[in-house]
């Protein structure tokens, strides 16, 4: 089985905010292709692992970049030492042993790049690989979802119209501040009080979003900073080193993100 | 000795004096520092008289300098007091020789009294009205300023003052505001228009409330500036607060900050006083300030820490309104405050009840009960020296609808034009709002406009300057003037470019090779449309031999594209009116052909730019034409601005490139340039020192380049060649010694720069 890999074993941990979970599965049965919105580390790859685990399919997962090209999904031909030879991509590799196939930040690849999932997006369900000339038709199990922010995405950086319309969307935001401390609490392996220190320290600094911040702290540097809590490091400093100092390189930003940090202590 | 102790009786005889002060001056600092006081003393008898005030000061002050043990600061004094004398008048020595003995416990060394002196020697020249003035502010000053920062912040006056000598009294007597600022500067304190975006951002993070801060110090009105006022998002906030320095102010900034903050976070609207009387309004104000800090506190518990310092009221001392409010002022946010006094815990209880109860009458029974009991302990309140405690806490007028007895209003209009302004400032990611520069320059010119108005353009907005002689940036030193254009039939234009077809075209060729981008033949890809050859041979050699060989064998053409954004900046000062020599043709018009022959080209490329001139009449008036904006095509409208330029004034280049710069900060370009063509080096009328605007032109070009956007300059028949490589680097010159061939080069020189 050429995606054993690929299978999920353990259930990934997902609280869910509202009916994603069977909005998802709903559009799974029809194999709609998915997007998936929201801001960085908000859960959209922990949801779409856990949504795999829960479908029992594969997953398989490619960070779009911008130097990114066709052949990096679909495949290209080696050389080795008796000549050429095919190497399936991420994304022919789940075509045809039917796995969900999630491109995660998919406009930060080119988008030339995009428009080669165009045919497995309709009703087609193909993929034609060119250089290969063979036209690889989708096992019935093959699902696509990308995910997008569309926070710092600047003008320049968006979906295509024609890509965008071939997606079902799902919008995620952070959860609300009760469910992600028990979230950060859970993840980091602290108790509830100091998880929730660290929500009201996030909210701080996602004020500042548009003031000087492109975004505000996400529940994934929470929980960074919450296991450094666990490990005994006092809430200021695990703040200001999984949070603050990450966020931004602006000496006058820091010191007011470490100031209204101050004020939640 | 029986006068040891410096006890010479008044009504000794002034020769036997001057001999046992000198005896004890030989003593303390050596027979040369007798030698200069006798000197100094015979000096100022020569010129004012042997029992004149100045004669009589100087040996006062050798006095009081041997009773403080400085000696060797009245050498010093006996050199310079003549030379003040002479320079800056009676008064002003008399002034000098009186306080400088008071000022030795802060200039401890001898360098310091010598650096001081020398300040004032210095100025005396240049303004010698200001002296006295200067030494009579300078306990002041010296409290706060270290010797050479005195020097900066006289020479910063006399930059400042020009030759009003009016002004530069204000400044150095510390009664007008820019002399009060420079204080703050020099003391190290950045103005507050520089912290209020780091205020007004710690306000945001704290409560999502976006707030505009601006500084409240009335010019001759210091009281209205003692407490922050707000009103909605606007903040008027003190420069500084009597006694608050440094770290201190900082954090009570922060404090009254978060406190205004707490009121919009938390706050339920605005109050209507009905028939509450003062005391009442006041008890609403104080349980109100506590009631939003108390949540404030319940959701952010550190900010108990930034609060709680500033009461400092004890449960204890006379019964007066001043006393019981600040102490109940506490007692309602201090939890570990006790206070038995049965009108404060009543107080206590009370608040309780309106937290658990948020309806805004609850508070106004509760001040109602407590004004009362006020009034039964025969307690007077008064109502016009109140001022709420403690000093964090805002005037609370931004929580009434109207106040009766309200000093009066900060002149509204001024709050708007400020408040524009902090906006403008505070989002660098859209400076002054392209848009409306925009708007204003495709509007047509209204006709029917006063003629002044559209002659002088409106004041946009200040820039800085570099003084490189102090080695400061200052601030808000040159004032914007936004020209609405004149306008002249578009057709002239196109006239200009049909009447240099040679020209033409050459840069129609230079067009046609420059639009179709440079192809790029990338070698060793991973993928291409055609094989590397020696890549190839490479990969089938390691084949053959048995190593694994490399994959990159293509080749593939990439065309380069060009994304370019120009600012070309029109230097159309007065000296552009020159004929060129045995023609009647001038600098000026060449100029405007050239720019019109660029243009067409940049049209027909395709490359966003804009065109804009400038001339300056002195520090306040930069007038700057926007010819062409970025967003528009070269067509009639920005042809008719361009045949309707005039040229006129001075060449002041750095705030012109300042000016440009933040034209192109927001440009999505690639590559920024700004193309200055100009005849000559910077010059302005009020700046005698020719090197002071090359040095200001010289840093505005490093500033663009920090931003990433490249200045270039084109210098046609340029006077001084050394100026204009000190501004923009040698290599970033290009010298056209023959005018007339501007219309022909600049396209090259453009089309060389974006290759």
């Amino acid at each position: 089985m050429p995606l054993s890999d690929y299978r999920i074993d353990a259930e990934p941990f997902y609280a869910p905010q509202g009916d994603e979970i069977d909005l998802f599965a709903a559009a799974h049965a029809l194999r709609q292709p998915v997007m998936i919105k929201g801001p960085t580390g908000c859960g959209k790859t922990r949801f779409v692992e856990h949504m795999a685990w829960r479908l029992g399919r594969p997953l398989v997962t490619v960070a779009c970049h911008e130097d990114m090209t066709a052949s990096d999904l679909v495949g290209r031909f080696l050389l080795d030492v008796d000549g050429t030879r095919w190497h399936d991509g991420p994304l022919t590799l789940a075509v045809r042993h039917g796995a969900i196939c999630y491109l995660d930040e998919i406009v930060e690849a080119r988008q030339d790049t995009t428009v080669v999932i165009h045919p497995l997006t309709d009703d087609r369900r193909v993929l034609p690989l060119e250089k290969r000339n063979e036209l690889v038709r989708a096992h019935p199990d093959f699902q696509l979802v990308i995910s997008y922010n569309p926070g710092y995405q600047s003008v320049l950086k968006d979906l295509k119209e024609s890509t965008k319309q071939r997606f079902v969307a799902l919008d995620f935001g952070y959860p609300d501040s009760a469910r992600e401390a028990r979230i950060v609490a859970r993840e980091a392996g602290i108790d509830l009080d100091a998880a929730e220190l660290l929500v009201r320290i996030a909210q701080r600094s996602r004020n500042l979003k548009g003031h000087g911040l492109d975004e505000g702290a996400s529940t994934r540097m929470l929980i960074q900073a919450g296991r450094l809590m666990g490990r005994g490091i006092a809430a200021a400093v695990a703040a200001e080193i999984a949070i603050v100092l990450p966020l931004t390189d602006e000496p006058d930003l820091r010191r007011t993100l470490a100031e209204a940090i101050d004020a939640c202590l | 000795m029986p006068l040891a102790s410096g006890q010479d009786p008044a009504g000794t005889p002034p020769r036997a004096r001057i001999e046992a002060l000198a005896a004890r001056l030989r003593a303390a600092a050596g027979p040369d520092a007798e030698t200069a006081w006798r000197a100094g003393l015979s000096a100022l008898a020569e010129r004012a008289g042997p029992s004149s005030l100045p004669a009589a000061s100087l040996i006062d002050a050798a006095q009081a300098c041997l009773e403080a043990g400085r000696g060797e600061a009245v050498a010093l004094l006996s050199e310079h007091a003549p030379v003040l004398l002479e320079r800056a008048g009676r008064r002003a020595a008399v002034a000098t020789l009186t306080e400088i003995p008071r000022l030795l416990p802060r200039l401890p060394t001898r360098d310091d009294v010598a650096r001081v002196l020398g300040t004032l020697v210095r100025l005396a020249p240049r303004g010698p009205a200001a002296v006295e003035p200067l030494v009579r502010t300078s306990h002041l000053l010296l409290a706060r300023l270290d010797p050479d920062a005195l020097d900066a912040f006289v020479e910063t006056g006399l930059a400042l003052a020009g030759a009003d000598a009016r002004r530069l009294v204000a400044f150095v007597g510390l009664s007008s505001r820019e002399g009060r600022a420079a204080l703050e500067a020099e003391a190290g304190e950045r103005p507050l228009a520089e912290r209020a975006p780091g205020l007004s951002r710690f306000v945001a993070a704290l409560f999502g409330v976006h707030l505009l801060v601006r500084p409240a110090s009335v010019e001759g009105d210091p009281r209205a500036a003692r407490r922050t006022r707000f009103d909605g998002r606007l903040v008027l906030l003190p420069e500084s607060f009597r006694g608050y320095r440094g770290a201190a102010a900082a954090g009570l900034e922060r404090a009254a900050l978060a406190h205004v903050g707490a009121h919009l976070a938390f706050g339920s609207g605005r109050l209507d006083p009905g028939t509450l009387k003062p005391v009442q309004i006041a008890i609403v104000s104080l349980m109100e300030d506590a009631r939003v800090e108390r949540l404030a506190m319940a959701a952010l518990p550190g900010l108990a820490r930034l609060w709680l310092p500033f009461h400092t009221a004890r449960a204890e001392g006379a019964q007066t309104a001043e006393n019981l409010l600040a102490r109940l002022s506490r007692a309602l946010v201090d939890p570990n405050f006790r206070d038995d006094a049965p009108w404060v815990m009543r107080g206590r209880a009370l608040l309780e009840e309106a937290l658990a109860d948020p309806h805004p009458g609850t508070l106004r029974r509760a001040a109602g009960v407590l004004g009362n009991d006020l009034g039964q302990m025969r307690v007077r309140f008064d109502a016009k020296g109140y001022v709420p405690q403690p000093v964090y806490r805002d005037d609370n007028s931004g929580l009434w609808l109207f106040e009766p007895d309200a000093p009066p209003p900060v002149d509204a209009p001024e709050i708007a034009a400020q408040a524009v302004r902090i906006e403008a400032t505070e989002s660098p990611a859209t400076p002054p709002d392209r848009d409306r520069r925009e708007r204003g320059a495709d509007a047509p010119p209204a006709p029917a406009r006063p003629r002044d108005a559209a002659e002088e353009g409106r004041p946009v907005l200040r820039l800085p300057e570099w003084d490189y002689r102090a080695g400061r940036l200052r601030p808000d030193w040159v004032s914007v003037l936004d020209e609405r254009p004149r306008t002249a039939p578009a057709h002239l234009v196109d006239r200009w470019i049909e009447a240099r077809p040679a020209t033409l075209l050459r840069t129609e060729a230079l067009v046609r090779q420059a639009r179709v981008g440079r192809p790029k033949r990338l070698r060793r890809q991973a993928e291409g449309e055609r094989l590397d050859l020696d890549a190839a041979i490479g990969a089938v050699l390691d084949q053959r031999l048995g190593l694994a060989p490399d994959p990159r064998v293509f080749e593939t053409v990439r065309i380069a594209e060009r994304d370019v954004a120009l600012v070309l900046l029109l230097d159309i000062s007065e000296s552009t009116k020159d004929t060129i020599g045995g023609t009647t043709t001038s600098v000026f018009s060449v100029l405007r052909d050239a720019t019109a022959v660029l243009s067409s080209v940049l049209h027909a490329l395709g490359d966003p730019f804009a065109v804009h001139a400038f001339a300056s009449d002195g520090r306040e008036k930069l007038h700057y034409t926007r010819v062409k904006g970025f967003d528009e095509p070269f067509a009639a409208a920005a042809k008719s601005r361009l045949a309707g330029l005039r040229p006129g004034f001075s060449t002041r280049m750095g705030a012109a490139l300042r000016m440009a710069t933040r034209a192109l900060a927001d440009c999505r370009a690639h590559r920024r340039l700004i193309l200055l063509v100009t005849d000559g080096e910077p010059s302005d009328v009020d700046c005698p020192d020719p090197r002071h605007l090359v040095e200001d032109a010289r840093k505005a070009v490093q500033e663009a380049a920090a931003l990433g956007v490249d200045a270039f300059c084109v210098a046609v028949a340029p006077r001084d060649d050394a100026a204009l490589a000190t501004v923009f680097g040698r290599a970033n010159v290009a010298h056209l010694p023959r005018v007339e061939a501007l219309p022909d080069r600049l396209p090259q020189v453009y089309c060389r720069l974006v290759r």
